[in-house]
């Protein structure tokens, strides 16, 4: 039918003709362009400084501003401007999510290959120690990394204590690097499963069984046969796991405990707002709304490229 | 009907309602509330309903030191003396006190007749056992330095001697305490919890758990503590003041936050919405209940004699150098606090509070100057600034913290907010070389200016461990006037001294001042007697409900 055209750009146009998942890319296109642009906006004076806390903006009596006039959004209980903060927000959010995602999917997939291809010992192993990560709620366990660190950092020692060799060591602060990589490091169970059992079904098909009747390695095999099958379901599940990580990402800021203050985090907006809730909601409403809406960006864009493969 | 209620009226009134008023000076700093003005005769019943977001420490007086089991303390406790409506001291268990030529030596008679909870009289030797165990280094007391001063108090710690010697029951009814040298600030020394009486053979009973089962001398008993949950206090049947027990009991639901309790008491499900000291009323709700028609009369308000700050432990660097730390003091815009606050604070510019005797207020302070905070950093050789953490107490909706370090980026100093609970920044910045800076406060324990300076900035006081001087500061000139102010007996000469000390600790600038805070009250219009009392804040025996 489309005999000339990639089938990237018939993804593409598949992706467009899905009405939900379009919405979805088109309002986290915007999102990333406004996280990207942010620094730009503000140095071209058409954005506030993210904490910059501003005379002008509180009223006369201390308290925040609603919602207009040179605060498109209001301000925030410090006199900052919301709309920034919840742009600049979307830095963290976004790149966390995004990191997390990233370090789960690679935790995720290595372990469900390992467990599926292998099966045996090395499968029971693997699927219990997937299974006890399980049992523990993912807020739980990341409330317990992001307590062993602290803003003043701690060095990790990748190396037994009685070899020095501290070029292994690295120093891990609060901040952007450590929370992708806590939630990174409690999200990646839900991969496991799925890979495992892809991989289970996949190691049986006719293309593996002729790649090892070949002779090939199990590292051909599993790179060169097994990974690519597995891809479209791998994309769509991070997808859907974006949605995952930046709620825990702004789980923990509301607790507290994310990318430590003055930055500005969606989560830590909301728990600096919530106080002001009765009095001034756009506090909460705004970084609540920006979470919503990421959230639902992702889970669209998810479920979009899951009907997109499905249907190849 | 008319001439019997009217002559229980007047009962009541010879029975209590003005016998302590008598003689009483005016409420100093508290407002009077118009509600109690305007109020009709106290009334007997009823239950207070009161909620805490956090379980109380401790209700065993040895070991409980803040201010909200502090107002709890006084439902169960007495001690030899009580404030009045203000500061000034009024006989309790004694009924009156002498103090000896040498001023060192105070002879105190007791009532006869005082009974504990447990039915058993109360006699001198319960004083010299409670100050004991206070004094007892087993019981780790945190009001233990205060006692100190009374001789023979050395030796009993260091188990030198089975008693302190400075601690005498003469007879029945007749103490004395005698001290190594003369202290003005002793007898509030004795309103302190340390100072409570306890019953020897219920403490023993007890043992650790006597924090829950406590026994005193006070207007009220606790009958029933589940932890983190509830406490109730119902009427003591042997005390014998009935305007001290006005209410059939104290109902303290624990858990929930702060706003939580203003919504619950906006609904009428609380007769005071708050009832910790700091700031009394949520912060983001303030203004909104100000200016309230329904609850802005209901709103009382009293400045604290209490100051906020930041404090540089000057053992470490970058605060070592003193122009450091007067570039911190340049760098902080306090006015920008007060606005933030929506005026629930004032503006710190030294240490002693405005309502502190003493209080000097020609103190030469530091102003909002970024410039002059620029250059002195360029001085002391960080022309770019610096960064440090400055620990301060989590959770917090305080815009503070925020503020403060907005304020110092400004002149290039990077603050990188450690949050910890309290009771962890308590123990780690009274550890020596442990914290850099943290955000604090001191309240007065009683109306002298030692209570600040001698107990914060006396360098001769520095211990390695639970040190109350969490700068570390340490200046020979200012020892030296402390020492002197100290024993001092002309009170003039004694405050102009401390005024003295305190000038230079500011010039020094071992921590920077940042406000003097208010209290607030905010109770239903049924509830009367909520007058704030400088040091203990509430003092739910006094109140009633006309419901």
């Amino acid at each position: 039918m489309l005999p000339n055209i990639g089938c990237f750009k018939t993804s593409l146009r598949m992706l467009a003709r899905n009405r939900l998942a379009s919405a979805g890319l088109s309002l986290l296109i915007v999102f990333v362009f406004l996280a990207m642009a942010a620094p730009l906006l503000t140095h071209w004076h058409i954005l506030h400084a993210p904490d910059q806390q501003d005379p002008v903006g509180l009223d006369a009596d201390g308290l925040p501003r609603t919602a207009g006039g040179d605060y498109l959004l209001g301000t925030d209980n410090l006199g900052r401007d919301v709309l920034a903060r919840v742009i600049y927000g979307a830095r963290v959010s976004l790149s966390v999510g995004i990191g997390a995602m990233l370090t789960a999917t690679i935790i995720g997939v290595t372990v469900g290959l390992l467990a599926g291809f292998y099966g045996g010992k090395l499968d029971l192993v693997l699927m219990r120690l997937t299974e006890i990560n399980m049992t523990i709620p993912a807020i739980l366990l990341a409330i317990a990394f992001a307590g062993l660190l602290d803003v003043s950092g701690r060095t990790i020692h990748l190396h037994p204590a009685w070899l020095s060799w501290t070029f292994l060591d690295f120093s891990l602060k609060r901040g952007a690097v450590s929370v992708f990589l806590i939630v990174g490091f409690v999200c990646w169970p839900g991969m496991v499963r799925v890979v495992r059992a892809q991989v289970l079904a996949l190691r049986e098909r006719e293309f593996v069984q002729a790649a090892r009747a070949l002779g090939a390695s199990d590292m051909r095999i599993i790179l060169g046969a097994i990974l690519p099958n597995l891809l479209p379901t791998v994309v769509v599940l991070a997808v859907m796991s974006i949605a995952n990580t930046i709620l825990l990402e702004a789980g923990l800021g509301y607790l507290g405990i994310g990318v430590p203050p003055p930055a500005p985090t969606w989560g830590s907006m909301i728990s600096e707002g919530q106080p002001y809730f009765i009095t001034y909601p756009h506090l909460v409403i705004v970084p609540g709304l920006a979470i919503v809406l990421t959230v639902l960006a992702f889970n669209l864009l998810g479920q979009g490229l899951q009907e997109l493969f499905g249907s190849k | 009907m008319p001439l019997l209620r009217s002559v229980i009226a007047l009962l009541l009134i010879l029975l209590g309602g003005i016998l302590p008023v008598v003689g009483e000076p005016a409420i100093s700093g508290a407002l009077p509330n118009p509600a109690v003005a305007n109020s009709a005769l106290p009334r007997r019943g009823g239950t207070l309903r009161l909620a805490l977001p956090t379980d109380v420490s401790s209700l065993d007086p040895a070991r409980a030191f803040d201010t909200i089991s502090m107002q709890f303390l006084m439902l169960l406790y007495q001690g030899l003396v009580e404030y009045d409506h203000g500061v000034n001291l009024l006989p309790g268990l004694a009924s009156d006190w002498s103090l000896s030529a040498d001023r060192m030596t105070y002879t105190f008679h007791l009532r006869p007749g005082v009974r504990f909870a447990n039915g058993r009289e109360l006699v001198a030797d319960d004083l010299v056992y409670s100050l004991e165990r206070t004094l007892d280094p087993v019981t780790a007391a945190p009001t233990e330095s205060y006692f100190e001063g009374i001789a023979g108090a050395k030796a009993f710690r260091e188990g030198r001697a089975p008693h302190a010697a400075g601690l005498q029951a003469l007879d029945r009814y007749t103490l004395t305490i005698q001290l190594t040298a003369p202290d003005p600030t002793f007898p509030y020394v004795l309103t302190l919890p340390g100072a409570l009486a306890v019953p020897r053979e219920e403490v023993q009973r007890w043992g650790a758990d006597f924090a829950t089962h406590p026994v005193g001398t006070g207007p009220y008993v606790l009958t029933q503590w589940h932890r983190a949950f509830q406490l109730h206090f119902a009427r003591n049947p042997l005390y014998p003041r009935a305007d001290r027990q006005y209410l059939d009991g104290i109902d303290v639901q624990i858990g929930g936050d702060t706003t939580l309790h203003l919504m619950m008491f906006e609904r009428g499900e609380l007769d005071i919405a708050e009832i910790d000291d700091n700031p009394g009323i949520p912060i983001p709700d303030f203004l909104r209940i100000a200016r309230s028609p329904r609850w802005h009369n209901l709103l009382a308000r009293m400045p604290v004699a209490a100051t906020e700050f930041l404090s540089m432990n000057v053992e470490l660097p970058p605060f070592d150098d003193v122009r450091v730390r007067q570039a911190m003091n340049y760098a902080i815009n306090k006015e920008k606090l007060v606005h933030l606050m929506h005026g629930m604070v004032m503006p710190a510019s030294g240490i002693l509070p405005a309502t502190m005797p003493g209080f000097n207020p020609n103190l030469l302070g530091y102003d909002y100057d970024p410039v002059q905070a620029r250059h002195l950093l360029a001085a002391a050789g960080h022309p770019q600034g610096f960064s440090f953490k400055l620990w301060i107490v989590s959770p917090s909706e305080s815009p503070v913290p925020a503020a403060i370090q907005y304020d110092l980026k400004q002149v290039g100093i990077d603050a990188e907010l450690k949050p910890v609970t309290f009771a962890s920044l308590l123990d780690s910045e009274e550890r020596r070389h442990a914290v850099q800076c943290s955000l604090g406060a001191w309240s007065q324990d009683y109306p002298d200016p030692s209570d600040f300076l001698d107990v914060m900035f006396n360098g001769s006081r520095i211990t390695d461990e639970g040190c109350q001087n969490t700068s570390f500061y340490n200046n020979t000139a200012v020892n030296q006037l402390l020492a002197e102010a100290a024993t001092c007996a002309d009170p003039q000469r004694r405050l102009q001294l401390y005024q003295q000390a305190e000038q230079t600790i500011v010039i020094d600038a071992p921590f920077v001042p940042l406000d003097h805070p208010y209290t607030y009250a905010l109770h239903q219009p049924w509830l009367h007697g909520v007058d704030l009392h400088p040091v203990l804040y509430f003092r739910f025996e006094r109140m009633w409900l006309a419901k």
